[in-house]
């Protein structure tokens, strides 16, 4: 397995060249260019004017993240007045791969689309010179996500998931879970895998956190959880629901917390501070640094990132049949087994095929998705 | 044959692939695939857990090798574990707050003894316990035990006068009091002492204080004076600590403002709150114990708004609806601190950890007979059946604290922040 060495010293799986807009403001000119180049990923600005403080902080760390993702060849970072661009650039740690365009300082949008072009067309020519390195499972940092959830997610995709992982950690590897909202009740079981009492502390916090969040907006999620539907399908409590989710990260110790845009300086398994909805995750995921993501779901979810192949699993036969197009494995055989140690090769054998440059159901469908979670209002 | 999973190799259950019938069999499997074979007692469904051992009520049912609740019942094998028989660990409380259980003459045993080590004068400490033990039998943590180390800082700074002389002067319906920089708490109720002598005669009564210190929640005045069929206002000033935001500086204290009528026994209509959104004391709770301060609370010292806890450590709270809320604090303000003739606005000075500064606070009581005591009874009865959403509990101002204190006054005993208590313990 091939991997790219980047300005950084980290390797990546994939050599993208994107056209990224710094504002919402030059989304359509992005979208124009990224249609005119084959081959380029269009990442939109979701907002990025008018933001205040952290809210701010927290979208030009996502963007920056973005770029800095190890899959990521070469930026082409598109502005309207420069100064947006540059916050951007400023947080980057792999300043030297990004060209930014001003349509301020352009003569017309026409001369934009030209230069961008141009660009691209000199970051395509230049990707034969550069540099690779054998792509081991330890060099891997795997993103883990599950949505649509139903009663095969929590018995049979997730467990054959988290089985894995420890395969991966035990080999020095790296996995981001995420989407502490839904580790609320399971609390306990996380805490019980943490070393240190710092790490212990934070896992608390950031779980709390959302559960204040969603109390202060009128939403008890204890009062909530689990729903009709899920005592209907067989779950009784709230831990239980948790602990479904959080088997897909394995028994392995956790390493530490990151914040929100935090990148992954350290191997081992981490729990990322973002909100759990499909596309603000996965996107927060990439800007963490995964090179891959894993995304089990039961009743069906179509989407997938742009930036890390996104692999799809589910262990039910029907949302597999309905939705053949958008996922990649289908793990409803080890109802029958019953053996994880199965379920976890599929994924493993996979995850390595994508490695190898396999495009997975989202990329070929063009199922592919952006957006950066926003936490305070615009002025 | 019907068959079902065991997820990791200590659970106390298993959750089917298939629906099996009352005396079916199952073949339970364990993650490895070898499996063995149990009857079902009862019908149960796919995706649904049977007992695959004998639980004990009471005991953890585990899924994941983790407790996904307790029993609430002995439960036999191969029965249908769902929610009739589990309880989660989120029902007893859904306070995410570290809560311990103290017993009340265990917590009474133990507020005594850093009482008697700090303060001589019995008819103080007598006061001051009632207090504490009152405002942690109805829940009011930001001023219950969680206020006493800092009075203790004060007690031994010599901030506070150990033996006043506390002087009334009665004009007409107008009392003042000199209270000579003792605690907040037992010039309040000595002065409502002194109200209770002359209010048979009287159909109001207003009372301001001065030259005192932190009184504690207003609300536990503002109720007992209604005890002798009044209905009362009680407010106090203190040492800046709001302004609208953009102010680079605290103009005004976020003064309390609290409004009682007695209903019945223990039973108080009691409207108290303070004019910012949050209190100082919760944002040093929420920095002590590392948990996240919520935009909108808080000011840093560039009167912009701060969630970062080094900047709200010393930063300006927020007042309700902005000016709306400095106008009311404002208007205390003359209540308090311009009627007494005490120090006010900035000539406070704060009551830091190591600073001796005199308070030199002052309060304020206006306490009016209440003939129409039905009338009250009525008005919160109404309060009480207004409709709401079904998940949410009717309202009324005061029925926390009063459903708060008749449970532990039955159980006698009362759940207590476990930081707090530590501190209390260490005093």
């Amino acid at each position: 397995m091939d991997g790219y060495i980047r300005s950084d010293k980290k390797l990546g799986i994939r050599n993208h060249i994107l056209i990224m807009s710094a504002a919402d403001n030059v989304n359509p000119l992005s979208r124009i260019i990224s249609k005119k180049i084959k081959g380029s990923i269009f990442v939109p600005a979701s907002y990025g004017r008018g933001q205040l403080g952290n809210d701010h902080k927290n979208y030009l760390k996502i963007m920056s993240g973005i770029i800095d993702n190890p899959n990521v060849y070469k930026t082409i970072l598109i502005s309207m007045d420069g100064d947006s661009a540059d916050w951007i650039i400023n947080e980057s740690n792999r300043k030297k791969d990004i060209h930014k365009i001003t349509l301020m300082d352009n003569k017309n949008m026409n001369s934009c689309i030209k230069e961008a072009i141009k660009i691209y067309e000199v970051f395509k020519k230049n990707k034969k010179y550069i540099k690779k390195k054998l792509f081991n499972l330890r060099d891997l940092v795997l993103g883990l996500e599950c949505g649509g959830s139903d009663t095969t997610s929590g018995l049979i995709a997730n467990p054959s998931l988290g089985f894995f992982v420890d395969k991966l950690i035990i080999n020095n590897g790296s996995a981001i879970f995420s989407e502490p909202v839904e580790c609320l009740g399971g609390e306990e079981s996380l805490i019980k895998r943490c070393s240190s009492r710092k790490v212990k502390q934070k896992i608390t916090n950031v779980i709390e956190k959302y559960a204040k969040i969603a109390i202060k907006n009128g939403v008890d999620l204890n009062g909530v959880n689990p729903t009709p539907d899920n005592i209907r399908g067989g779950l009784s409590t709230i831990e239980e629901k948790s602990l479904g989710a959080i088997s897909k990260s394995g028994n392995s110790k956790i390493s530490g917390v990151l914040d929100f845009g935090e990148r992954l300086k350290n191997k081992g398994l981490y729990l990322l501070d973002a909100p759990a909805a499909a596309v603000e995750n996965l996107t927060s995921l990439v800007a963490s640094g995964c090179h891959v993501i894993i995304f089990t779901t039961g009743g069906g979810n179509p989407v997938g990132n742009p930036i890390a192949p996104t692999i799809k699993v589910t262990a039910n036969k029907h949302t597999f049949k309905k939705f053949k197009d958008l996922i990649d494995i289908d793990l409803s055989e080890i109802l029958e087994t019953l053996n994880y140690n199965i379920g976890s090769l599929k994924i493993e054998k996979e995850i390595i095929n994508v490695i190898k440059g396999k495009t997975t159901a989202s990329e070929k469908n063009n199922y592919l998705e952006t957006n950066i979670s926003r936490f305070g209002p615009s002025i | 044959m019907i068959k079902a999973i065991k997820i990791k190799n200590n659970d106390n259950v298993a959750t089917l692939i298939g629906n099996v019938k009352a005396n079916g069999l199952v073949n339970i499997f364990n993650n490895d695939g070898s499996s063995y074979e149990i009857k079902a007692k009862e019908k149960i469904l796919f995706g649904h857990k049977i007992s695959i051992k004998k639980i004990k009520a009471n005991a953890n049912i585990i899924k994941y090798n983790s407790s996904i609740g307790t029993a609430k019942k002995n439960i036999d094998q191969g029965c249908h574990v769902h929610t009739e028989v589990i309880r989660s660990h989120y029902d007893k409380n859904n306070n995410l707050e570290k809560l311990i259980k103290v017993s009340l003459p265990l917590l009474k045993k133990k507020i005594s003894l850093v009482l008697n080590k700090y303060i001589p004068n019995k008819d103080i400490k007598k006061i001051l316990l009632n207090y504490f033990l009152e405002a942690e039998m109805k829940g009011v943590k930001t001023h219950g035990i969680r206020r006493l180390p800092l009075i203790i800082d004060r007690i031994v700074n010599k901030s506070i006068n150990l033996n006043p002389k506390i002087t009334y002067r009665w004009k007409g319906s107008m009392l003042t009091v000199d209270a000579d920089n003792t605690f907040g708490h037992f010039a309040m109720i000595k002065s409502i002492e002194e109200i209770k002598k002359k209010i048979s005669s009287k159909i109001s009564v207003t009372c301001s204080i001065k030259n005192s210190t932190h009184f504690g929640y207003a609300g536990y005045y503002s109720s007992k004076i209604s005890d002798l069929n009044c209905i009362s206002i009680v407010t106090s000033n203190g040492p800046p600590l709001m302004s609208p935001i953009g102010y680079k500086e605290p103009v005004v204290s976020n003064s309390p403002l609290a409004i009682s009528a007695k209903i019945s026994e223990y039973k108080y209509f009691e409207a108290d709150f303070a004019t910012s959104v949050t209190s100082r004391s919760n944002i040093l709770n929420a920095i002590n114990n590392n948990l996240l301060i919520n935009e909108g609370l808080i000011m840093n010292k560039k009167g912009v708004m701060t969630t970062n806890k080094d900047e709200a450590k010393n930063g300006i709270l927020i007042p309700l609806e902005n000016f709306k809320g400095y106008a009311l604090a404002l208007g205390l303000e003359l209540l308090t601190g311009v009627l007494a003739g005490g120090p006010i606005l900035k000539e406070i000075k704060h009551k830091d950890k190591n600073s001796k500064n005199l308070e030199k606070i002052s309060h304020f009581i206006l306490a009016i007979k209440n003939n129409n005591y039905k009338s009250s009874t009525k008005f919160v009865n109404m309060l009480a059946n207004s409709k709401r959403n079904k998940s949410n509990q009717n309202y009324w101002p005061g029925m926390r604290k009063y459903i708060n204190f008749v449970k532990s006054k039955k159980t006698q005993s009362i759940h207590l922040n476990k930081t707090d208590y530590t501190n209390l313990i260490n005093l």
